[in-house]
């Protein structure tokens, strides 16, 4: 029953996408069934978390009702005004609606029966493996989902928009500690919590289930669908006259972003690990992406408007995802300048056309009027987004080596991408194409960003660049392989595709180039599969936390370690008292870092309980009960007096500082 | 992929093709949310299994009932295949009482052995008939 009430929600999300795609655009806007799935669910996502943010402002209780009604409300309102403009509207009102009359649209990009079955035999293939991994890493132990719930289930147990901020120990001078008054953080977002508290508000489904991983998963399939969607246009534009199948090309990316590097991040390995705003960012760019190639191919200002409402949904939801978008519209943009340096008035009335038109200006208006008016982002309120520019202050934040770059990429995807890069700019027409800055300006910009990101006055974290990469390079690796027996074909010869290298010779090639990435994408795979057994583990600190949530008031501090207890950042989903309760022991290496000096207390009061820094800590900030691995941290408790152990698992002990 | 538009300068009989296979394609889609219900449907209820603290685990817990240093009863919570638990009470190392509890896997039970409140360290020793031992213990 849970997972039917699921579904249901959770299906509406799209469902009242699709409503709003036909409110806004009509029934005869040109996309094809996969790009309107798409398009719906990611505009199903923006528009749930607008009204949310705008009930929430206005101090609506967020209750079921207010949930639903933020579900349906504007995708039936467009609906409506829809029906009404298709009913009364003047015929020359309608006429300006497309500014794509004189466009021919490629019209190729369709499935034939074999394809339609490959297709569907790559994307359940690739559902697949991904079920197969999450059953096994599933479980919810990973942190970074921890987190995000929490701030689901405030949303939930408050009906309202949650505060980001939280209470931390500061030092407060002559050797003292305190816990600070709650402080803003700048980490977390609203869209990447919106969707999932409105699920479980609607359906009743707890966060301790897999629910979130379900969900996770949905997101990272139509980003993949997305792709897919994004390569076959792509191709149509760079092989206008339809010399290799675009659908052959969507297929060759399918194989590589699908099953190939199914585990690998950023794919299950960010589900399970509840990467929620990358996943989210991969599922906007490349449809705001798909939309931008339209709108400037087809000259449809409809689409880029579209892709203003989905850039706009991204930045309510992942600042570095949005960041990464930024710079890549950059490059893509100057590698359009490189191409058309000869044409350069004609590409200024053709954007200039495209852009003053009343899609996208209305879309800039809402993104205006929604910044000013009803809410800013929370990086934004913060001023986070100038830690992210200037000089590089880590060494993890000046750039991967290429070795490391490929390894994030995917090394065939990366080796085939490449390929395609080189081999792409030695065909004219393919080079002369508008199309090809689309893809050459995301490769490439991402490239330096992840191998040169002082080149750009970066200053975020390499290794999460690198991710990034994986989308373009399958693109670019797809069109390797798609275009692979065309790079040998020879004009002269009868039939037109037939290849001037021997038979042996060319399958013997194109076998090697298959097989090695068929052995790349499946031994990142084998590598990225989880440890399983972690449930048990995971249960147990579940069951002490409940525990001790019955036996605590909020008087009572309380830390755990974060380095050998499962799922602890789960613990405070039982606690519901603040994002920073219970206190954790970080990461050793964090109270190291010289860049980023923190509070050594929470390291002391666990590592050294009976130290006088420890026992300083303990009269400071007031910790009266400590949740620690009995492996690794019993001894330190069980030979000191001023401790009593109140509980014991296997994996989880609680220890209570005697009064 | 198809075009659900009419695109300029085609025939109707054109856009009928088209409209039919876009209906095609739409068939693509459903295919696409089929995975991804069947894959929630397998996901619930492994996951489900995960979460169920019986379910293929073996593990129990030993802990004060309350956190009020005037009380010494106890709970045992049993999701292991072991079924007697035999404990004993003791203060500063000297046995005060024993006693054994049986419970199935998924049962737990609170014991109040009733022993004097005195200073020192009074500690619960439970093991289990499958060798495995768990204490707890209090300073006054």
């Amino acid at each position: 029953m849970i997972l039917l009430l699921f579904l249901i929600v959770t299906l509406s999300i799209p469902l009242s996408g699709y409503f709003l795609f036909y409110g806004i655009f009509g029934r005869s806007f040109p996309v094809s069934s996969l790009e309107r799935f798409a398009f719906s669910f990611a505009l199903g996502l923006g528009s749930l978390d607008f009204s949310i943010i705008a009930f929430g402002k206005a101090k609506v209780a967020l209750t079921p009702p207010i949930i639903l009604a933020s579900l349906l409300v504007v995708p039936f309102a467009a609906v409506a005004l829809r029906l009404i403009y298709d009913r009364y509207a003047p015929a020359t009102w309608k006429k300006t609606a497309s500014t794509s009359e004189t466009v021919v649209r490629p019209e190729h990009v369709r499935f034939s029966p074999t394809q339609r079955s490959l297709f569907l035999l790559l994307i359940g293939l690739t559902i697949f493996l991904k079920t197969l991994f999450l059953v096994d890493a599933g479980v919810p132990t990973a942190t970074d989902l921890g987190h995000h719930m929490y701030w689901s289930k405030v949303i939930v147990d408050t009906g309202r928009l949650p505060d980001y901020s939280k209470r931390e120990i500061v030092d407060v001078g002559n050797g003292h500690s305190a816990l600070s008054a709650p402080e803003p953080i700048s980490d977390f977002i609203i869209g990447e919590h919106l969707p999932f508290a409105a699920i479980a508000e609607l359906s009743g489904v707890s966060f301790f289930s897999a629910f979130p991983v379900s969900f996770l998963l949905l997101i990272n399939i139509v980003s993949i669908v997305s792709l897919f969607a994004l390569s076959v246009r792509l191709a149509s534009f760079l092989f206008p006259e339809g010399s290799i199948s675009p659908v052959s090309v969507g297929l060759a990316v399918l194989f590589f972003a699908g099953p190939l590097f199914a585990f690998a991040s950023p794919e299950a390995k960010f589900v399970s690990g509840g990467v929620v705003g990358n996943l989210i960012g991969n599922l906007m760019i490349p449809l705001v992406l798909l939309a931008l190639l339209r709108s400037f191919m087809e000259e449809d200002a409809r689409f880029l408007g579209l892709s203003v409402l989905l850039a706009l949904t991204l930045a309510y939801t992942h600042h570095l995802s949005t960041f990464v978008l930024a710079f890549v519209i950059v490059g893509i943009f100057l590698s359009l300048l490189v191409v058309s340096i000869r044409r350069l008035p004609a590409l200024a009335v053709r954007i200039g056309t495209v852009f003053f038109s009343p899609y996208p200006l209305l879309a800039i208006g809402f993104a205006v009027a929604f910044f000013f008016l009803v809410a800013k982002p929370t990086y934004i309120e913060t001023n986070a987004v100038t830690t992210a520019v200037g000089t590089a202050v880590k060494a993890t934040r000046t750039g991967l080596s290429f070795l490391q770059t490929s390894e994030s990429a995917g090394v065939a995807r990366m080796a085939l991408g490449l390929a395609a890069l080189l081999v792409a700019a030695s065909i004219r027409p393919i080079r002369r194409s508008q199309a090809f800055p689309f893809i050459l300006g995301w490769g490439g910009i991402l490239l330096v960003m992840a191998l040169r990101p002082t080149w750009l006055f970066l200053n975020i974290p390499s290794d999460r660049i690198g991710t990034y990469l994986s989308f373009p390079f399958s693109i670019l690796a797809g069109l390797f392989l798609a275009g692979f027996p065309f790079l040998f074909r020879d004009p002269k010869r009868k039939p037109a595709n037939d290849v001037f290298l021997p038979g042996n010779i060319f399958l013997f090639a194109a076998l090697v180039l298959f097989s090695f990435s068929t052995w790349n994408g499946s031994q990142e795979n084998q590598s990225a599969l989880p440890n399983p057994g972690k449930a048990q583990d995971a249960v147990e600190v579940f069951s002490a936390s409940r525990y001790l949530a019955d036996r605590t008031k909020p008087g009572d501090l309380f830390l755990k370690d974060h380095n050998y207890l499962a799922a602890d950042s789960w613990m405070k989903l039982f606690f519901m008292r603040g994002y920073a309760y219970p206190l954790s022991r970080g990461y050793f290496k964090r109270y190291t870092d010289e860049t980023n000096p923190r509070e050594q207390c929470t390291l002391q009061m666990i590592s050294v309980p009976n130290l006088p820094e420890g026992q300083a800590c303990f009269k400071d900030v007031g910790v009266n009960l400590l949740a620690v691995n009995p492996t690794y941290d019993a001894a330190q408790f069980e030979s000191s007096h001023a401790f009593s152990r109140i509980y014991s698992g296997t994996t989880i002990q609680i220890y209570e500082r005697n009064r | 992929m198809n075009e659900t538009d009419k695109p300029t300068g085609q025939s109707e009989r054109a856009i009928v093709t088209l409209r039919r296979r876009a209906s095609g394609d739409a068939v693509t889609v459903f295919a696409v949310i089929a995975f991804f219900v069947i894959a929630s449907g397998v996901l619930f209820s492994q996951i489900d299994r995960g979460l169920d603290p019986n379910y293929g685990k073996n593990w129990w817990t030993l802990s004060f009932e309350t956190r009020d240093p005037a009380s010494d009863a106890f709970i045992v919570e049993n999701h292991s295949s072991a079924t007697r638990f035999t404990y004993t009470v003791s203060r500063d190392g000297t046995a005060l009482k024993t006693g054994t509890v049986t419970l199935e896997k998924g049962k737990d039970a609170t014991v109040s052995p009733e022993v004097p409140v005195d200073a020192g360290r009074t500690s619960v020793s439970v093991t289990a008939n499958d060798g495995t031992k768990k204490e707890i213990y209090r300073e006054r």
